[in-house]
């Protein structure tokens, strides 16, 4: 039984398929992988399951996320970069695949802007200055004084060099002209275990890491970057009203597909992912994890986005002689 | 009277039809894995994630966690038949399991495996539930320096573990050392030894390196061999343990037990390290450290308590403070994030019915598997009977499998098999591969640690010796080397006075 209506299934998706040909509007008529370049559990992959989810509902068709970690997340970049361009594999990707290997890698095996089709971008995280209890300081203001009147006392962490947190913080050092240790870590939570315990003092950090135990009362948080507060850390001030409205840095995350996917096909995802984006569900639940959902208005407009954001940390990774290759 | 009455909550929430059957789900699948070589819990979690959207959180944890230590259970069973370390800590079950199932001990070693990681669940779990808030800050008091510096003790007693010369156990460790320095720095984001190959930026898996020296080596040797693996399935004698073997490993079990409860606190890389550091301690204070590599039931019960206590242990970073210990753990922050739910401090207060429950689901779950896996014994010792010519394909099938689940990349396969190659060189060379392994896991902990401590005090290297746990550490690798080295001189000023 089952197997006759499979069988009939499949001849009526090819008389589908062969009547209407492929030209976005009978898009999808198989199953759609969304590949993830981290491994399960971070935001990307977040962002990857709940927009799976979301597709699978109103697209009527599986969405398979695949975990394709490795090389600094290139191995799945480039898998995605060199898939065929029918619409049936995506890549969850953001700040630092899309925009910071660009400006700072010069082997990479992809190129961003000619090897991706943007879709759009689904989220905007921000960065709180979480900084251990022991420090002697209260706001960001107190921060840039205690590291003047102390050089060479603070450490901060990062997940790596050439990482997200390790350009946010030499960001903040150019910017505020203070000079402070970069220390890296194998990750953002065994830099956070160093910050608990004391042996560093300070991270720049995406507030998901260290969020719950801000709420404990085990780390201070002085400021967050962005326009607004944050809904789960309302008494953080954002840098504006710390008085440091000059030190502005943010991540994003989001869906390209590779590049020449028909256009119809891209505007279709487009459409379909900024509605479920929109549902006030779904804003909340990425508000618990401290991501903000920012859809952008047409693919064209992820497309420009990504190429000032290229540009603009280039000049970082310039000024703060960043070099990840040596 | 609290703690009570938190178990109490905990075991009403784990009680439950729904919670129970999942927890079940979760062992089972866990075992399956864990015996499939390679085929690690990570992979299956990942897979089986979108699955627990939607169950309640609690529901989902239990499950997942179930998976999590029924591996550990069911790893150890492809160690002891095959000599295929199913999972990174089983790797030492692999040194006297395997040889005592060539004697026809195959049903002993395995029940004492199921026995010793059920003692160890138990006292895990009650030390979770007892101690985890205290205990995190033990963790938290471990800096870059005192890291540095139980990487040290870890490989002085790395000589202790070879059996054979210690030249040649030395020169193993350098290798594995070299071998795990393979991937980006660190400290510089420089890639080292990678030719160019983006596959390699991220260093080669331990579990990888594992089934090629252990698994395929051992594949090979079997097949230079006709028709030897027939003969130790029909020695088998009996399938239970005698008095005397359980005289021998109840207090093995017990020292197992309290070092991998110890190490499984520690996030960076201690549950790893427990199964290695109980089977070193048991060779150093065993009274028959002769049997030691040749089938003694310490060198299986010790380790295999001291990975299962590490593995349940290793939540308690990750309940109390939201750290995740290993790559399982974080993948359990993603399914709690998921759900939802922030891990971190906040857990014991605004959820105690999830925390509880976890908690008292780990015991239930550690009774399923010793009840569940103590019958199969009979079953997986009749699999050794199995004509060779049929087992081997199919173990390098799962093992291409396992390997390839791990990130999907073909060229993983091609580098166990490498090694499988270099293992085979080694039995030749009669070199070890223990000593590789344990240089292959410390070799990168110890260069990441000591540059991160020599940073943080801007290149003073007093700063092992200031901070206490540090200096401890390091008194004590000292006393070790004086231990190791002090009966070759005694003899050699014998031989002298001899003459």
């Amino acid at each position: 039984m089952v197997k006759i209506l499979c069988r009939s299934l499949l001849l009526l998706a090819i008389v589908v398929f062969t009547v209407t040909g492929a030209f976005g509007q009978d898009y999808p008529t198989q199953p759609i992988r969304i590949i993830v370049p981290y491994t399960a559990g971070g935001s990307s992959d977040y962002v990857g399951r709940t927009v799976g989810a979301k597709l699978q509902e109103n697209l009527g068709r599986p969405v398979v996320v695949e975990n394709r970690p490795g090389g600094n997340a290139v191995i799945g970049t480039e898998l995605v970069a060199k898939a065929r361009p029918d619409g049936y594999t995506l890549l969850v990707a953001g700040f630092s695949v899309l925009a910071a290997n660009m400006a700072m890698y010069k082997n990479l095996p992809y190129d961003t802007l000619r090897d991706f089709a943007p879709i759009t971008n689904v989220q905007d995280s921000q960065i709180v200055v979480a900084v251990n209890p022991k420090v002697p300081v209260n706001s960001i203001k107190e921060l840039i004084a205690y590291a003047k009147a102390n050089p060479g006392k603070l450490n901060y962490g990062s997940a790596g060099v050439g990482n997200t947190l390790h350009l946010a913080g030499e960001m903040f050092c150019l910017t505020t002209g203070v000079i402070l240790t970069h220390v890296p870590y194998k990750g953002a939570s065994q830099a956070l275990t160093d910050l608990l315990g004391g042996s560093i003092q300070l991270m720049f950090d995406l507030p998901q890491t260290p969020l719950s135990n801000i709420q404990a009362g085990r780390l201070k948080a002085l400021a967050v970057t962005g326009e607004k507060r944050l809904d789960v850390l309302p008494d953080v001030p954002t840098m504006a009203q710390a008085g440091v409205p000059e030190y502005n840095f943010a991540t994003w995350t989001g869906l390209v597909a590779p590049a020449n996917t028909p256009p119809a096909i891209v505007d279709r995802l487009f459409k379909e992912i900024t509605k479920a984006l929109n549902q006030p569900a779904v804003r909340d639940s990425f508000a618990k994890q401290a991501m903000v959902v920012k859809p952008n208005e047409s693919p064209e407009a992820f497309r420009q986005f990504i190429k000032n954001e290229i540009d603009r940390i280039r000049k970082v990774v310039q000024a703060a002689d960043i070099k990840p290759e040596g | 009277m609290e703690l009570l009455g938190n178990i109490g909550l905990g075991l009403g929430v784990a009680l439950t039809l729904v919670n129970l059957v999942y927890c079940f789900i979760g062992v089972l699948v866990g075992t399956l894995v864990g015996v499939l070589p390679g085929l690690g819990p990570l992979a299956t979690m990942a897979m089986l994630l979108p699955l627990t959207f939607n169950l309640t959180p609690v529901t989902a944890l239990i499950m997942l966690a179930g998976i999590y230590y029924g591996a550990q259970y069911g790893g150890s069973t492809t160690a002891i038949l095959v000599n295929l370390p199913g999972e990174s800590s089983s790797v030492v079950t692999c040194l006297d399991g395997y040889q005592m199932a060539r004697q026809g001990r195959a049903g002993p070693a395995l029940a004492v495996a199921a026995l010793a990681s059920f003692f160890a669940g138990t006292f895990a779990t009650l030390v979770i539930a007892a101690f985890a808030p205290p205990l995190a800050e033990v963790a938290l008091n471990f800096g870059p320096a005192a890291y540095f510096s139980l990487m040290v003790l870890g490989l002085v007693s790395a000589v202790v573990l070879a059996a054979g010369s210690l030249l040649k156990a030395f020169c193993m460790i350098l290798l594995g050392i070299l071998l795990g320095l393979i991937g980006t720095d660190v400290n510089s984001g420089m890639a080292r030894f990678t030719f160019n190959i983006s596959a390699l930026t991220d260093g080669i898996g331990f579990v990888i390196v594992a089934m090629g020296v252990f698994g395929f080596t051992e594949v090979i040797l079997n097949l230079e061999v006709k028709g030897k693996r027939e003969i130790f399935a029909k020695k088998v004698k009996n399938l239970w343990l005698t008095k005397s073997e359980f005289k021998a490993a109840a207090p093995a079990v017990l020292r197992g037990t309290l070092l991998g409860s110890m190490l499984g606190i520690l996030p960076g890389g201690g549950a790893l390290l427990s199964s290695f550091a109980a089977y070193t301690l048991e060779k150093r204070i065993s009274k028959n450290q002769a049997q030691f590599g040749k089938g003694a039931i310490e060198g299986v019960a010790a380790p295999e308590a001291a990975n299962n206590a590490g593995a349940q242990t290793s939540f308690i970073p990750l309940l109390t403070l939201g750290i995740p210990s290993n790559p399982v753990m974080a993948l359990m922050i993603g399914a709690m994030m998921i759900h939802n739910i922030q891990p971190g401090p906040q857990i014991v207060i605004n959820q105690p019915q999830l925390f509880w429950g976890m908690i008292a689901s780990m015991w239930i779950g550690n009774l399923m598997l010793v009840i569940f896996n103590l019958p199969l014994i009979g079953m997986w010792v009749r699999l050794l009977s199995v004509p060779y010519r049929l087992l081997f394909p199919s173990i390098l099938l799962f093992c291409g499998i396992g390997i390839y689940s791990l990130s999907y990349n073909t060229f993983d396969i091609h580098i166990a098999a490498l090694f499988g190659l270099l293992g085979y060189i080694f039995v030749k060379l009669e070199c070890e591969p223990a000593p590789l392994m344990l240089g292959f896991i410390l070799g990168p902990m110890l260069e990441e640690y000591l540059r991160r401590a020599l940073l943080l005090s801007r290149g003073d290297p007093l700063t092992f010796f200031t901070n206490p746990i540090s200096a401890g550490m390091l008194i004590a690798s000292a006393i070790l080397l004086v231990i190791v080295i002090l009966p070759a001189v005694r003899k050699k000023r014998e031989d002298v006075f001899a003459e």
